[in-house]
């Protein structure tokens, strides 16, 4: 309802918002986990990387599936719900065509994550020295701490 | 009435702010006699960072908002909508 008469008040539709915070928050998750995984290729963190990419076992695929089809399920099947999903498609099938407008999007949350993991390797450094060649590998382990802790249902997040 | 809700709003503040503040406190305790040390440029450093991130993090999202739209947005405007109305806040994660 919030959202609703905020876009009213700036004369914008509640798809055009929804759609933009879904589309920016998408990006941002996919770019992160990106980065994320990158920690694989680190001869540093490689094994820490693995380690914990090996405790996601069968169940807990299973499990993220189902949910994922429940969710897909809901987008569709619903009727309300299916309707606002159609629009959104519409207007993803639309955006498509600004390849400008993308590369500016994904160039900016890139640069966003690069500006969280410098954050992220000063505030280390202001309580031990720590080597400026590994401000990649902070950026890294930041970005995949992060989407640990965004896509999981039951730690709180920021 | 009046005075009553402002007293009222006032106390709430008040053990509000005496919640917030009491972590600190018992940190400062815990950590008096730890031997590490803490460069404070590099902190402030940190924050200004996390505070440039925080004023770029609506760029993208203004840009998303401009191509759907297909209007110019003002980010004054993407500021309002997106921290009045974060949908990020209610996604799993977020609780």
């Amino acid at each position: 309802m919030r959202l609703l008469a905020l876009s009213k008040r700036f004369e914008l539709s509640k798809t055009t918002v929804a759609s933009s915070l879904t589309l920016h928050v998408g990006i941002e998750t996919a770019l992160g986990g990106l980065i994320g995984v990158s920690l694989i290729f680190s001869p540093k963190m490689r094994g820490t990387a693995v380690g914990m990419l090996d405790k996601i076992s069968g169940y807990t695929t299973l499990l993220s599936l189902a949910c994922i089809g429940i969710l897909i399920g809901t987008l569709f099947l619903i009727p309300k719900v299916s309707t606002h999903t159609r629009e959104f498609l519409k207007t993803l099938t639309l955006l498509g065509q600004h390849s400008r407008l993308w590369m500016d999007v994904i160039a900016g949350h890139i640069l966003l994550w690069i500006c969280q993991g410098f954050a992220f390797f000063l505030f280390i450094q202001s309580f031990a020295s720590v080597q400026w060649t590994n401000a990649g590998v902070l950026t890294a382990c930041f970005a995949f701490a992060w989407i640990i802790g965004f896509l999981s249902f039951l730690t709180p997040g920021d | 009435m009046k005075t009553l809700r402002q007293s009222l709003g006032y106390l709430i503040a008040g053990i509000l702010l005496y919640f917030l503040v009491k972590p600190f406190g018992q940190t400062h305790t815990e950590l008096k006699d730890a031997t590490f040390q803490i460069h404070w440029g590099w902190l402030v450093g940190s924050f200004g960072a996390i505070l440039f991130y925080w004023s770029a993090y609506l760029y993208p999202f203004a840009t998303l908002l401009s191509g759907i739209r297909e209007k110019h947005v003002y980010l004054r405007v993407a500021f309002t909508l997106f921290h009045l109305a974060n949908i990020t806040r209610y996604l799993p994660g977020r609780i």
